[in-house]
């Protein structure tokens, strides 16, 4: 699934939430979130991924987080140390 | 802008306005005699700029303050000696700050002047602070510099750190991570984790709703006041937990706790368990409280304001008719009542002053930075600093004291040479004074400067057609015509002032302010302007009078006595209007002829008098009602050209009652 957002912050927390909880439903091995258009993301945004990766964890669905390019974006993972427990690639 | 924007523009105009008044207290000494404290201050400042800045991410603050704030504490650990240089490097920093914080409050970028005297500043500051400039250094020995620096490793702290957002913390719109990146600016940020065991599956997720807390471990210098201060912002969205793992902290409220072990969450499984905190430390926790001080915003005392005023006249009404039903208890109660509105109305307007001193101080830049251009020295004496005025007042002044102070220090005070040469001291002098006066705030600006030339005024007024030039002008009236539209008097147009626009300026917005502004001189010795000010402008303490089927109110303030008019006196008048008050001239002045009200008879004639300033009047009415609380009620454009009224107030049986403009009542008859 491709964010289409370009900030993923407050405000769009819950469409996000809405439409990752949709695709996530539908999937059954692996779900893979695409950040190529993400430019900035906040600790709510944060929170919801750490919560998607609680239910692909329970549901055995492997969680791919992929093209992430924007410096913010990869600064805050590494600021929180997530990249392991996300799997993200340094 | 949200609320918590517009709170740290005020946070920062405060902390560049210590900044700049330190600035101006250490240039008014030699640069030997700056104590400690004075660089302290500047030191605090700065520190406290940065650490809000890096509250709001505002990194391109966050990083000039820095190079300053390093700059300030080698001065303060006698590194580097305080020079003139860097004491006019500082007053660019302070000014270049505001700028570099409107622009990024505004979410604009610096323009290439901007960014070209930013950078230029930095450059500046890193040549004092990089040991570019040995000249201006303490070198230290080899050995006293090791010292130092374990001086320092002593003096850090290690802290294990538990923010615990609130439910509800996202959507207080803060950013946390902006605190946590500051923190990293002061000190060291390491394992930050984020305790993600309370979470949610996404599909029971709410997803505005906080599930998380964060821990880290911290090293730094500053004291744990400094770390919680960071927090400010956030202090009522967040639990937040600061333990110093390096010593054991005694504090009367606090007992030794002992970490809960909290099973690790995803985040921390995927670490290296050689961290420290993963075994229990049996350390105290300190919670620091900090004392802080409220901030309103000032449309919500003028609200309360408001409701006050609502009530006073609604309590008008009560007593009103409780008097006219003979009502004793109810008199009684709306008495009480009256009392209490009184203390609550006082309280209020309490709120609403301030003291002119932090006004004023930031003037004393400008009267330097004019002088320095003009090639002047100034002694600028400030006195009054703790007289309070209503905080918009205040800030309406302000502009005015500008245009006054600059026109003192260009037209007024000569040059070096003329004052030598007129065996003056080489240094003029300008006073700005304020002291409260009779119900109002008096503003003087004196200089001992050259003073006005009335003739020339007159002349350029007469030639400018303000006036005749057959008029016959008092010398008072002469030197009010610089309040005139229109005329200046300078040989030469500066940047500074001598456009004939100003003063005019100055009046209208003063008398906007139900002000007045008055101009007195002597020629060789000085000039001084005055300017009054009412106290408040919601509600004063009037005094009811009648004048035929028309009430007046007068400020109870302005009001010396009351005393009769007998028959006796009016058959001494002889048609004059003025009478003779123990010994003095009482010019008079008739409200009901002045406002050709209908004549009544009446069995007795008050006179009512006045001061405002150093002038007397009395004010000949036939009906005195008593004390009056006023709320003051605009009277609307209809009546925005009658300048001897001030407003209107609503009685209790809902007449309206025309409030005096005293000052400028009296400007015409005396």
């Amino acid at each position: 699934m491709k964010i289409l957002l370009n900030e993923l912050n407050i405000y769009e927390v819950e469409n996000c939430h809405k439409k990752i909880l949709k695709e996530v439903q539908s999937v059954k091995s692996s779900f893979t979130l695409n950040f190529s258009n993400v430019e900035k993301i906040d600790l709510n945004s944060i929170q919801l991924i750490l919560s998607l990766k609680k239910y692909c964890d329970e549901k055995a669905i492997h969680l791919k987080l992929t093209n992430i390019e924007a410096r913010q974006v990869k600064q805050t993972f590494k600021m929180f140390n997530l990249n392991q427990t996300l799997g993200i690639a340094p | 802008m949200t609320e918590e924007l517009q709170l740290f523009c005020e946070d920062m105009d405060e902390q560049l306005s210590i900044m700049e008044d330190t600035l101006m207290d250490m240039s008014e000494i030699s640069i030997e005699a700056v104590d400690s404290e004075m660089i302290n201050k500047l030191f605090r400042a700065m520190h406290t700029m940065k650490g809000n800045a890096g509250m709001f991410g505002f990194d391109d603050v966050v990083s000039f303050a820095h190079v300053a704030e390093n700059l300030l504490d080698q001065v303060r650990n006698k590194k580097i000696v305080l020079t003139q240089a860097m004491l006019e490097l500082f007053l660019l920093v302070n000014d270049h700050s505001r700028t570099l914080i409107d622009v990024t409050v505004q979410d604009e970028q610096l323009d290439d002047d901007q960014l070209t005297c930013h950078n230029d500043i930095l450059a500046q500051l890193s040549a004092f602070s990089g040991l570019g400039k040995p000249d201006v250094l303490d070198l230290k020995s080899d050995k006293k510099e090791s010292e130092a620096e374990e001086a320092v490793v002593d003096k850090i702290s290690s802290y294990h750190i538990t923010i615990k957002p609130k439910d509800s913390f996202f959507k207080s719109d803060m950013d946390i991570m902006a605190i946590i990146k500051y923190l990293g600016v002061i000190g060291d940020v390491t394992n930050l984790t984020i305790e993600d065991s309370d979470i949610p599956d996404i599909k029971q997720l709410e997803p505005l709703k906080s599930y998380l807390t964060l821990s880290m471990q911290y090293q730094c210098e500053e004291p744990i006041d400094e770390i919680v201060a960071a927090f400010e912002f956030v202090k009522d969205d967040i639990d937040l937990s600061i333990i110093n793992i390096n010593e054991k902290i005694e504090t009367e409220n606090t007992e030794s706790v002992e970490p809960a072990v909290v099973e690790p969450s995803i985040a921390e499984k995927a670490k290296p368990t050689s961290n420290a905190l993963a075994k229990p430390i049996k350390k105290k926790e300190t919670r620091v409280e900090k004392n802080f001080s409220l901030r309103v915003d000032s449309s919500k005392v003028d609200q309360l304001i408001n409701l006050i005023s609502e009530m006073v006249i609604a309590n008008a009404k009560i007593t009103q008719i409780a008097d006219m039903d003979d009502n004793i208890e109810l008199l009684e109660a709306a008495d009480t009542l009256t009392s209490m509105l009184e203390e609550i109305r006082t309280g209020v307007m309490d709120i609403r002053m301030v003291q002119v001193g932090s006004s004023f101080n930031k003037l004393r830049r400008i009267v330097n930075d004019t002088a320095k251009k003009l090639g002047k020295q100034i002694e600028f004496v400030i006195s009054g600093e703790d007289t309070e005025l209503d905080k918009s007042v205040v800030e309406k002044i302000s502009d005015p004291l500008v245009h006054m102070l600059r026109n003192s220090v260009d037209h007024g005070i000569e040059s070096m040479e003329k004052r030598i040469a007129n065996g003056k001291k080489e240094k003029g002098r300008i006073d700005l004074r304020a002291y409260p006066d009779a119900g109002s705030i008096v503003i003087e600006v004196e200089d001992d400067g050259a003073g006005i030339p009335k003739e020339i005024i007159l002349a350029q007024a007469i030639k400018n057609k303000l006036v005749s030039p057959t008029a016959q002008l008092t010398d008072k009236e002469i030197y009010n015509l610089i309040f005139a539209a229109g005329l200046s008097t300078a040989e030469s147009v500066s940047d500074v002032s001598g456009r004939g626009v100003g003063m005019d300026v100055v009046k209208r917005n003063i008398e906007e302010l139900k002000g007045t502004v008055d101009v007195d001189s002597t020629l060789g010795q000085g000039s001084k302007i005055t300017v009054c000010l009412p106290l408040t402008l919601a509600i004063i303490d009037g005094f009811l009078v009648q004048s035929g089927d028309t009430k007046f109110i007068i400020p109870l303030e302005m009001i010396q006595e009351c005393i009769e008019l007998t028959s006796e006196n009016r058959s001494n008048m002889k048609n004059n209007e003025f009478i003779n008050l123990r010994g003095s001239i009482l010019p008079l002045l008739d409200i009901g002829d002045y406002f050709d009200i209908n004549r009544v008879d009446y069995e007795r004639e008050n006179i009512i008098i006045v001061n405002s300033g150093n002038q007397i009047a009395g004010l000949i009415v036939h009906e005195l009602h008593g004390e009056f609380q006023t709320v003051i009620k605009p009277l609307g454009e209809v009546f925005e050209k009658i300048s001897w009224i001030s407003g209107g107030t609503i009685l209790g049986n809902g007449e309206v009652a025309l409030i005096l403009d005293v000052p400028m009542l009296l400007s015409h008859i005396v």
